[in-house]
């Protein structure tokens, strides 16, 4: 605490904060300008707690979008698993890839290589790509296929954005020109990282009050659980804010590669890329043999050595390269094809598994020049390291022999690169097991959850003031709106999106885009609905419907083909129970919130027990309770609680 | 394992760093100690963070151990925060328990 003291000196040294003024009661309007009450200088920590106030009110409703959906992106494939309910039937066994390799030959039996990744713990069936001869080069050539992991069978999934929508709003919202949501998703974290970095400052008590929470006390409760979901997660907050603005970086921040690279900035990553590592997977791709554009740099010198017969003496065959060993080999066309029956698939993958202590693997690679399987690669399931960037262990087998052949060594990252990586993989989350990603989304509703209660802390701090003023700002009465909107409106806009996914047939043309409108029509009405209806009202009304769409989703999602709720658990069908218990966890909390803003509202009990006097004014009891609810997805009682508004210390 | 070792370590952890501060210990014992006594708390808390959070590095490296560990962290905060607010008597007791737990799961991976 000697430090803040410290801070709190520094105060004389900064110049006067300017008089706020204005915008019809929304700013505030500061008395004698520079002075508190008590005659003092206003010190840095006034000025903190200004910046903090307006920094996060303003951007605090895009941050609130950006924290839900962000952290739903935890769990993004769970998500769209669910939004295919024709995939909820597959169940792997132990002859799934030997089945979907057959499958492939009669699917694609021209492409240069296939390349499979097996169902796991969050996918039940089987996905497929491969690159028909002559398709476009990159990620639009690539065809795609699911396959059913019980029979091998394509699965004429329903068309859906799932998850990938959410995933993608959080960084580059909806019909905004990439570029522009990208900037403005940009700025929000900035702010979000001086918001931090100005709430901890302000945070007077933060080591004297560091777990208090006290319940029930109105504005003192906001505040604690704003502190408790802000300080306890705070590791949390500034790597999740700081990694993102690393992952956005090369949009607001191009000039140095642009400059290096002559406005090339698709060579820049790809020399970092292939040079750095030539092994691994391009952001987001799920399917690394097939991401076209081979490293430059790495793959060359490579494949050098790599022999014509097949299965004798390669070395170093990069993944990028594989799909293009056809026009390198045209010597063996004397080869015989291998059926993919022939393959002795299920040895390999129980060879590759004891390599890798007992790891799974995920990715089968069938590298077939001309349509001649050659070589199979398989890959392992996660990854060890965050420096590599998901990169994971890889293992090249003779396809008709199946024995190991040698594989590339991975280049090792060099140092900035492994601090990118590092960050950048810690934002998505990609290397996390189960036990990790429900940490992080955990985190994420925290997270989600401070954004909420410091956007109903703003209207609650201001009730003092306004019943002295004896009637409501404009201003005021405009954040308790948006409040409103933002917070309970999303999470009804949520679960609209995944109601239109089952009640929209399955065969309707652009039936992914109606989904995405559904969800935005959804959101416009609860602004509008808040808009027409008191403050309270508006609160209580959203989160009981927001509590009662949550709550018939697992029921929805049995009615409409998707696997039932005791059912999936009994299978191990944890992706699609898991999304089923949490949207029942999420319906609890946000009842909950609805019945504690209902009913504290009149009898201001609670705020009876208030010295500072926060009378049960129309806003105050609704911010009481009401953010309190909209925890994502989240089933964790502490954040819950914590949002409720219901600890506090004292 | 090692997670839950983990977490039940820190947990202990962040129970004595707050058994080191004023308005925490009357929470907790309903009374006051010294400032020998919160001085000896404090230390005791610093030094048992860093040891709780190698269980994490254990199982999984240094960079998604100390991932892993933050999550562990929040969790940990989380609790003792929680049983702050609602059962303050009950979480040094929690928290005592909590010890030999950490290290029968620790020893048990």
């Amino acid at each position: 605490m000697d430090f803040i003291r410290r801070i709190t000196h520094a105060q004389r040294f900064l110049p006067p904060i300017p008089a706020g003024t204005g915008l019809r009661g929304l700013v505030p309007v500061r008395g004698t300008a520079g002075m508190r009450p008590d005659g003092r200088q206003e010190g840095l920590r006034q000025a903190m707690s200004w910046a903090h106030t307006w920094s996060g009110l303003l951007l605090g409703w895009l941050l609130f979008a950006v924290f839900l959906t962000g952290t739903l992106s935890y769990v993004r494939d769970e998500i769209t698993v669910w939004m295919k309910p024709e995939l909820h039937a597959s169940v792997a066994d132990a002859g799934t890839a030997q089945r979907a390799l057959t499958a492939m030959e009669r699917i694609a039996p021209r492409a240069e290589s296939w390349n499979l990744v097996l169902p796991g713990p969050r996918e039940p069936a089987v996905s497929a790509t491969w690159r028909e001869p002559g398709a476009a080069p990159g990620r639009a050539g690539l065809s795609r296929a699911l396959l059913d992991a019980g029979t091998g069978e394509p699965i004429a999934a329903r068309e859906t954005r799932g998850g990938d929508f959410l995933y993608r709003f959080h960084f580059e919202l909806y019909g905004v020109p990439r570029i522009w949501a990208r900037w403005l998703v940009g700025i929000a974290t900035l702010c979000m990282l001086a918001a931090i970095v100005s709430g901890v400052i302000t945070h007077k008590k933060i080591f004297a009050d560091f777990f208090a929470f006290r319940p029930g006390k109105g504005q003192r409760s906001w505040l604690d659980a704003h502190n408790a979901t802000a300080v306890l997660a705070l590791p949390f907050h500034f790597m999740i804010t700081f990694s993102g603005l690393l992952l956005l970086m090369f949009q607001l921040m191009p000039w140095g590669i642009q400059a290096a690279y002559q406005g090339d900035v698709q060579a820049y990553f790809q020399e970092r890329r292939g040079g750095a590592q030539a092994q691994q997977r391009a952001p987001q791709a799920r399917a690394p043999g097939q991401e076209a554009a081979p490293a430059p740099a790495g793959g060359p010198e490579m494949r050098g050595q790599g022999g014509r017969g097949d299965g004798q003496g390669r070395q170093g065959v990069p993944d990028g390269g594989m799909a293009r060993e056809g026009r390198q080999r045209p010597g063996d066309a004397a080869a015989a094809p291998i059926p993919a029956a022939a393959m002795p698939v299920a040895a390999m993958l129980v060879h590759a598994s004891s390599r890798w202590g007992g790891a799974a693997v995920e990715g089968v690679t069938v590298n077939r020049p001309r349509g001649r399987p050659a070589t199979v690669e398989l890959r392992e399931r996660g990854s060890s390291s965050l420096a590599g960037r998901g990169a994971s262990r890889r293992l090249l087998f003779d396809a008709a022999s199946g024995q190991p052949l040698p594989g590339p060594d991975a280049a090792a990252p060099g140092a900035a690169a492994a601090v990118y990586n590092v960050f950048t993989s810690l934002h998505l989350g990609r290397f996390a097991g189960p036990a990790l990603r429900w940490l992080l989304f955990l985190s994420g509703v925290a997270g989600t959850l401070m954004v909420a209660t410091g956007l109903v802390l703003w209207v609650a701090k201001r009730l003092p003031d306004r019943r002295k003023l004896g009637r409501t700002p404009a201003g005021h009465r405009l954040v308790e709106r948006l409040n409103v909107a933002a917070v309970a409106g999303l999470m009804v806009a949520v679960a609209a999106y995944f109601w239109l996914n089952r009640l929209l047939p399955a065969g309707l043309a652009g039936r992914a885009d109606w989904e995405i409108r559904g969800f935005f029509l959804a959101w416009a009405a609860c602004l509008a609905h808040a808009w027409a209806c008191p403050h309270r009202r508006a609160w209580v009304g959203q989160l009981g419907l927001a509590a009662a769409l949550w709550a018939a989703l697992p029921l929805l999602n049995g009615l409409t083909g998707g696997a039932a709720l005791p059912g999936s658990m009994a299978r191990g069908l944890w992706s699609v129970a898991g999304f089923d218990l949490c949207a029942l966890a999420t319906a609890a909390l946000l009842a909950y919130a609805a019945w504690r803003t209902g009913r504290a509202a009149p009898a201001g009990k609670a705020a009876g027990r208030t010295p500072a006097g926060t009378a049960p004014g129309p806003g105050t009891a609704a911010a009481r309770q009401a953010p309190a609810r909209p925890s994502p997805v989240a089933a964790e009682p502490v954040a819950a609680r914590a949002m409720a508004g219901e600890e506090a210390r004292t | 394992m090692m997670a839950w070792a983990s977490l039940c370590a820190t947990f202990a952890a962040l129970t004595a760093i707050g058994l080191s501060m004023d308005r925490h210990q009357e929470q907790m014992l309903g009374r006051e100690l010294g400032a020998d006594a919160a001085r000896a708390w404090r230390a005791a808390g610093w030094l048992a963070l860093p040891l709780a959070a190698a269980p994490c590095l254990a199982a999984w490296g240094a960079s998604v151990g100390a991932a892993a560990w933050l999550g562990v962290l929040t969790g940990a905060a989380m609790g003792v925060g929680l049983l702050l607010t609602y059962a303050p008597r009950l979480l040094p007791r929690v928290a005592a328990a909590a010890v030999p737990a950490a290290a029968a799961l620790a020893l048990a991976a």
